[in-house]
């Protein structure tokens, strides 16, 4: 079991840096056009770059300062937990002078127009490299505006085109459905291997009823039972049918599972259903103890569905046409077929008929013809005493 | 206008800077708290510890202007944290665990400061002296040497300082936010429920009035809190102002030990000793209202009792009232006398429901007989009982009440015990123990069932949960009495163990018993085990115990229970008995009279039932919880190995009973042994199979405990077993055992020796079970008989004898009474025996009766379907005794399974219809009466108008007359009388006799007048058997005297006797009168005479080794019926084969 949940937590670990692996993709790529377009600023004309298809890089800059500049932007790769990075390198790189000096210096200096659409140049770099989907997104996920933000927005005077509301910017269509595979990939798998699981466990549940009902057969034809028997017998083979029907949907289920083909639409999986073979009742079985002396009859109170060592003496079989009646015949345990043998006035004599003379050495108390009883209120009343005899 | 910065209100006028004063009382009173007095948090910031105490002198200030001495102000918390602190002291004798007081002298501590090297320390130092020095005055610095502080041991660090005597206030607190563990009675120290003095412990606020009264100068040093004491004391009650009012110095001083730190001296507050409160338990004895109301504890501190549970009554624990939400302990393993009181931490004994309530609760698998045993008031939410539950009291219950005050009420009418089962199997207990003012704490306990029947679950106490354990036992009390007087008190207690279940077959248990007086264990004489479990699946042991007890403690390795039977409580009644044994070969019998009345055969019915058990077996519950596990052998055991409730002719059981014992097989007699523990008296024999292990003695009579002395102890338990029987019949029928009478039988045939044992063997017991001063009285089987037939029958000896048979087993004893008087006596071993037994130790193999009707019997039997008496047939044929198996036959006739099923088996009638086996028995008959006209002509007496016959062997005279008025015989007798005494005999020959012949000995018994019992040796003739009538001892002649011509003598006479018998047929027909097939007569005489002289020989052999060379002594039995003895079993066998050749 242990396994199976490291198996299951290293799935889930794989989805989740997947996902994270495909968000930090982009924001490398945005950090590195803002790179771009302000280095470009900086370095002379003639020097520039086309940030939309080249990569800056650090042997591309003579000047010491403009070097720091671009060491700078550079670090912005390694910032970690920014939910919100539109806005990071659009505003909050330029404004954060404690963190950023460098980047805060160049933005003074180019304070106003320049600046100003510096920044609408990252912003739309950054919103076309989103998906179109960004119309689903809900409001909660919205970035978060600083009120300076708005009022530089309204006091420059420009119009945002942009909505209010801006967005966190989405993953591609492309990655989003990539995740989502995933995700169902990691899904059919955690239910794959809790399936398997349960059928080993049933298999192993099955296997062990088994033995030990070959164990059974085989001893309880002998009436010297040992004490420490199992108390399972009656409802053992219907149990064990029940585990086969389940065990065998469980097979299908895992089959159908194992090769799993996605649709836009998903289906619920055909289950197939067995029709249970015609139950066959089996005899009613039970056993009392010591009948009552005067007349002897048993109490339906002491009677028990299972043998008990130190107790059972008789064994009913109900009759299957009539539950009113039934066969009964002695069935014990040494102890039992002891205290018969020394006390037969109390265990035997009321409702049996030895066929031969007592013999208090004999060792088994064999019944040549079960007796009958009938269910008369609260007990079973001895119709004919069952025929027995020491041996 | 400007603001002027300051604290308190003032003049406004001050421009720039100016000088200002030292801020006064008035500057300090104006000062606005902005939080008010309601702050709950303490003013901690000041760091020095003098500003603590000014703090606490400030509180007492405030109170005493506000005139409130209850609130809720910081002032009000920080004076009775105060007065904690003072309590603290007050009682810290009983604190001494949790809080010890340590020094700080002014002079030693300071200067070691101040001298210092450290000079941190030196800063302390000369900081404190600054302090010491310039509050000299305000705060009494000037007079103290030392301070006290009270150093909590339980906190976390190493020192926990909370407070102190102070020099200003008495006491003061530190302040310090500590958890405090102490308590005195519902107030905890330091916490947010104030609490004022005059709430406080009334000894405590005499210790405070004390110090304020006799403390020089009280006033001007602690003012105060002199006037905070003011103001407590107008709300104290008038008795307790009156108390204070008259306390005197002496009083106080007496009253409070001085408070005392071992070798450094007491504890002062400016050189005034502080005092503490002297523990006194009897302090707590005399307050408290949990004090256990027990007349019988007599220890000098009575425990208090507890509540686990809500208690609302309002009740002083120690010093207050005890609170609702307080909850004892469910248990406390310490000894009682080690035990500090919870909430108080007084060292004082106090009990809990675990002192009382055992963990475990013992569940019997019937239920419990409530009629002769206490139940615990169990009661079922529905449905019948089926279970009984042993009582889960501790024996120290005992200790303070009796067994009576658990069957009691409460003072307001509530059972003291009740039980009561759920409807899920659990079980709940409610125990009330009494406390003073007739008020009483009520303990509950729940017991949990196991979860299945091979479970044992263990009891959670932390929770107050409970285990039922179920068990199966049984036990019998024997007698279920008790006498008033303890040392007359006699017990047998049956304990049998059925516990075979594989979870608990290892249970070993024991019994404890014990009396109410001072719940002393009562020491048993002795326990003796019969059955095994590991062999016989159920064990059994028996307890002798000779003191009386009032509760049993059952123990097995999980669980004790208790077990209080409701014994009879008897005292003597005045009533007259008289009872008679007979104590016989094969059957021994008892009757008695009862205040002279008439004869009755001893017997127990429902009316006098001498033992009970712990089971009802006339609930039909519990047969049927008994039969649901198959447990019978709980019952089935005490009537094999101790005895059946009822002994009467209308149950199974009854006298006449077979003279036999039972104990276990491997019984060692080297030991002491006893009655009902190792022996008991068998009284299912031949009715049921006997168990494996039993070990069943026969001819008790006659055993050789002459010569082995463990063979009288077989002889002593039986004599207990029947004394214990007579005892208990005498106690609870109204009668003085002091007048109690015993006689016994013993048969004329015994020689003197053995009846010297016999004697001395029923005066010893008669002494110690009925009474020292009448010693039993014994009296000849032979002369009792007479005595019924005199007084019932109107039988008179005086114009002729009468002649009294009677025929037992083994021996046929002969009296001839004249003038109703016993004139002579003779004996011999011819009797029943003779006729079924095998003769001089010959096999059943060739016993003509065995062989003829061993089968038919057998067939009968199991036709019938009687197989447990065929069981017993088995056995006996085992055996290989003829005449146990005979005795068998006859027996079966008379079981009562046989007559209420009116089964038609009568061995009786068989042999009456057998005209091939008649001839036995009448010549059986007719050698006796043979006999008799002879001695009686020999000894010159006329011939007799009655013959009584009386003995169970005289059963066989009516096998030889079938007739119900032994016409045939009558007949047959007057014609022997007539050829022995001569044709002008005519006298008129009755015979007599009773249905049930073997009770007439005793019945007679009991009509003996003192001058009718007389010495039977002077009485005992015997007719030689020769053909001259040699009477001894008239003419003595011993066993040494038999020669070859005596021997001829005897065997001339026999063969004379048989021509004769078989010459009667002409006189009285056998075949007309009794029946007899004549076709081998002849051959029978042929065989009757052969080796006649070889069964003469075998007889006298025998009898010599009987008497172990003593052969000077007079022969003491007829010779006649040696040959006689062979000749019958070896006629039987000639009968038999006869028979069978026929057949074939």
């Amino acid at each position: 079991m242990k396994n199976y949940l490291i198996v299951i937590a290293l799935l889930l670990f794989f989805q989740f840096n997947f996902a994270q692996e495909s968000n930090s993709l982009e924001y490398i790529k945005a950090v590195d056009y803002v790179t771009c377009i302000c280095i470009n600023d900086a370095l002379p004309t003639g020097q520039t770059f086309n940030c939309q298809t080249e990569t800056l890089s650090k042997a591309t800059i003579s000047d010491s300062k403009t070097l720091a500049l671009f060491e700078e932007f550079q670090t912005l790769k390694t910032q970690r937990n920014i939910t919100d990075y539109l806005n990071f390198l659009s505003e909050e790189i330029f404004s954060d002078r404690v963190k950023f000096k460098k980047i805060h210096d160049f933005a003074e200096k180019r304070k106003g127009a320049k600046l100003d659409k510096i920044k609408a140049d990252i912003k739309e770099y950054i919103r076309s490299s989103t998906t179109s989907e960004n119309k689903e997104s809900n409001s909660s996920e919205s970035s978060k505006i600083t009120s300076d933000e708005i009022n530089s927005t309204v006091n420059n005077g420009e119009t945002e085109t942009d909505q209010v509301g801006i967005k966190q910017p989405k993953l591609n269509s492309e990655n989003q459905f990539n995740i989502w595979i995933a995700m169902l990939f990691v899904l059919i798998c955690t239910i794959a291997i809790l399936l398997i699981r349960i059928y080993i466990l049933l298999n192993k549940n099955v296997k062990n009823l088994n033995a030990r009902i070959d164990r059974r057969t085989k001893t309880e034809e002998l009436p010297n039972i040992r004490s420490h028997y199992n108390s399972q017998n009656l409802n053992e083979n219907s149990r064990i049918e029940k585990l086969e029907r389940n065990i065998k949907n469980l097979e299908f289920t895992i089959s159908k599972l194992s090769s799993p083909t996605i649709y836009k639409e998903e289906k619920s999986p055909e289950v197939l259903f067995e029709v249970p073979k015609a139950y066959i009742p089996q005899s009613i079985v039970f056993y009392m103890a010591t009948p009552n002396k005067e007349d002897g009859s048993f109490d339906i109170s002491s009677q028990t569905e299972t043998f008990k060592p130190t107790q059972s003496l008789y064994k009913f079989t109900v009759d299957n046409s009539n539950s009113s009646k039934a066969k009964f015949e002695f069935f014990s345990d040494e102890a039992g077929i002891r205290d018969s043998i020394d006390s037969p006035q109390t265990y035997i004599d009321p409702v049996c008929e030895p066929q031969n003379a007592r013999n208090p050495n004999a060792k088994k108390i064999i019944t040549t013809s079960p007796g009958t009883a009938e269910k008369r209120n609260d007990k079973w009343v001895i119709i004919t005493n069952a025929k027995i005899k020491y041996e | 206008m400007a603001k002027v910065f300051r604290f308190h209100d003032g003049s406004n006028n001050i421009e720039d800077w100016q000088t200002s004063t030292a801020y006064g009382k008035n500057a300090i009173e104006a000062i606005k708290d902005p939080n008010g007095s309601s702050a709950n948090k303490e003013i901690t910031s000041i760091p020095s510890p003098f500003a603590r105490m000014d703090l606490v002198k400030t509180a007492f200030e405030n109170l005493v202007n506000l005139n409130q001495v209850d609130g809720k102000t910081i002032f009000h918390k920080m004076v009775s944290d105060c007065l904690d602190v003072g309590e603290i002291f007050f009682n810290s004798d009983k604190l001494k665990e949790k809080i010890n007081i340590v020094i700080w002298d002014k002079a030693n501590d300071l200067n070691k400061l101040l001298h210092s090297s450290n000079p941190k320390h030196k800063l302390l130092g000369e900081t404190l002296k600054l302090y010491l020095e310039q509050d000299a005055k305000a705060y009494n610095f000037d007079k103290i040497q030392r301070l006290y502080l009270l150093n909590y041991k339980k906190g976390n660090n190493e020192l926990n300082i909370i407070g102190g005597t102070s020099p200003a206030t008495l006491f003061f607190t530190s302040a310090n936010k500590l958890d405090i563990d102490i308590q005195f009675g519902t107030d905890i120290v330091f916490d947010n429920h104030y609490q004022p003095l005059y709430k406080r412990d009334f000894n405590f606020q005499k210790f405070i009035f004390g110090i304020r009264k006799f403390m020089p100068n009280f006033n001007p040093l602690f003012k105060g809190v002199d006037d905070y004491l003011e103001m407590n004391y107008k709300m104290l009650s008038h008795e307790q102002r009156t108390i204070l009012n008259n306390y005197t110095e002496d009083n106080f001083n007496t009253e409070f030990e001085k408070l005392t730190i071992g070798s450094d001296g007491i504890v002062e507050i400016l050189d005034f000793p502080l005092r503490k409160k002297t523990e006194s338990s009897i302090d707590i004895q005399n307050n408290s209202g949990f004090v256990i109301d027990s007349e019988k504890c007599k220890e000098a501190s009575k425990p208090l009792v507890l509540p686990i549970d809500d208690f609302s009554d309002k009740i002083v624990y120690t010093t207050a009232i005890w609170d609702k939400n307080n909850r004892a302990n469910i248990s406390d393993d310490r000894p009682l006398k080690e035990r500090t009181l919870p909430y108080d931490d007084s060292i004082y004994p106090y009990l809990t429901i675990s002192d009382f309530l055992e963990p475990y609760i013992i569940r019997t698998i019937y239920p419990i007989d409530n009629e002769n045993f206490f139940n615990g008031n169990f009661s079922v939410n529905s449905g019948e009982i089926s279970k009984g539950f042993l009582l889960p009291i501790k024996k120290e219950y005992f200790d303070y009440f009796n067994v009576e005050d658990l069957q009691g009420v409460t003072s307001d009418g509530k059972k003291i015990i009740k039980i009561k089962q759920s409807s899920t199997g659990g079980v709940n207990v409610t125990l009330r123990i009494p406390i003073k003012n007739r008020k009483y704490v009520t303990y509950e306990r729940t017991y949990y069932p196991p979860m299945n029947d091979y479970q044992i679950t263990e009891p959670d106490l932390t929770r107050n949960k409970g285990a039922i354990i179920e068990n199966q036992f049984g036990l019998t009390l024997f007698p279920f009495l008790k006498l008033e007087e303890d040392t007359q008190n006699f017990y047998r207690i049956a304990f049998m163990d059925r516990d075979i279940l594989e979870h608990n077959k290892n249970n070993k248990y024991s019994l404890d018993f014990f009396k109410n007086n001072d719940n002393s264990k009562v020491i048993e004489k002795a326990v003796k085990q019969r059955s095994e479990k590991s062999i016989d699946r159920i064990s059994s042991e028996y307890y002798v115990l000779e003191e009386g007890f009032d509760y049993i403690v059952v123990k097995n390795n999980w669980a004790n229970g208790v077990v209080m039977p409701l014994f009879k409580k008897i005292s003597q009644g005045t009533a007259d008995f008289t009872f008679a044994v007979d104590f016989g070969t094969t059957n021994t019998h008892i009757e008695y009279r009862k205040d002279n009345g008439e004869p009755k055969p001893f017997e127990i019915t429902q009316n006098d039932l001498q033992s009970a058990s712990l089971y009802n077996l006339k609930n039909p519950e519990t047969i049927k919880s008994i039969n649901a596990v198959r447990a019978n052998k709980l019952f089935d055991l005490i009537i094999q190995e101790f005895k059946p409730g009822e002994l009467n002719k209308k149950s199974e059981f009854s006298f006449p009973q077979r003279t036999i014992i039972n104990s276990k097989k491997n019984l060692d007699l080297n030991r002491d042994t006893y009655a009902l523990s190792d022996f008991n008296i068998p009284f299912d024999y031949e009715k049921y199979p006997i168990l494996p292990n039993a070990y069943i003695r026969t001819n008790l009579k006659w055993s050789d405990y002459t010569t082995d002395p463990n063979e009288i102890k077989v002889i002593d338990a039986y004599f207990e077993n029947l004394l214990f029987l007579i005892r208990n019949k005498v106690l609870l029928n109204g009668g003085d055992l002091n007048k109690t009478k015993l006689i016994w039988l013993y048969p004329s045939s015994m020689s003197t020796y053995r009846i010297r044992l016999l004697e001395s063997k029923w005066n010893e017991l008669f002494k110690k079970y009925i009474n020292k001063s009448i010693p039993p009285e014994k009296i000849s089987e032979s002369i009792a008989p007479f005595y019924y037939y005199n007084t019932h029958l109107g039988v008179n000896a005086l114009a002729n004898p009468v002649v009294s048979i009677d025929i037992g087993g083994g021996t046929t004893d002969v009296v001839v009474y004249t003038n109703n008087n016993s004139e002579l006596l003779t004996s011999f071993r011819f009797a029943a025996n003779a006729v079924f037994g095998d003769a001089f130790g010959r096999s059943s193999k060739i016993n003509g009766f065995i062989l003829k009707y061993l089968d038919r019997m057998r067939s009968l039997l199991e036709s019938n379907n009687q197989p447990d008496l065929s069981g017993v047939l088995e056995e006996l044929k085992n055996e290989g005794k003829s005449e146990d198996m005979i005795a068998f036959f006859f027996s079966i006739e008379k079981n009562k399974k046989i007559k209420d099923s009116n089964i038609p088996i009568s061995f009786s009638n068989d042999l009456k219809f057998n005209e091939d086996f008649k001839i036995v028995f009448l010549l059986f008959y007719t050698s006796i009466i043979y006999h008799i006209a002879k001695l009686m002509k020999a000894k010159a007496l006329n011939s007799p108008r009655y013959i009584t016959f009386s003995g169970t062997g005289s059963k066989i005279i009516n096998i030889a007359d079938g007739s119900d008025k032994l016409s045939g015989l009558t007949e047959l007798t007057q014609i022997i009388f007539k050829d022995i005494f001569g044709e002008d005999t005519n006298t008129k020959i009755d015979l007599k006799q009773d249905g049930n012949p073997k009770e007439i000995s005793c019945k007679g018994a009991l009509m003996i007048t003192n001058n009718q019992n007389k010495n039977i040796e002077i009485l005992k003739t015997v007719l030689l058997g020769t053909q001259e009538d040699v009477l001894i001892p008239t003419v003595p002649k011993s066993y040494n005297d038999i020669n070859a011509s005596v021997e001829n003598g005897v065997v001339a006479e026999y063969n004379d006797f048989i021509d004769w018998f078989f010459s009667l047929n002409k006189k009285i027909s056998f075949k007309n009168n009794f029946g007899i097939n004549q076709t081998h007569l002849n051959a029978y005489k042929e065989s009757l005479k052969e080796n006649a002289l070889d069964n003469l020989k075998i007889g006298l052999q025998e009898k010599k080794n009987e008497l172990k060379g003593d052969l000077d002594e007079n022969i003491d039995e007829t010779l006649f019926f040696y040959p006689l003895i062979g000749g019958i079993n070896h006629l039987a066998y000639n009968i038999h084969t006869e028979l069978n050749s026929q057949e074939a």
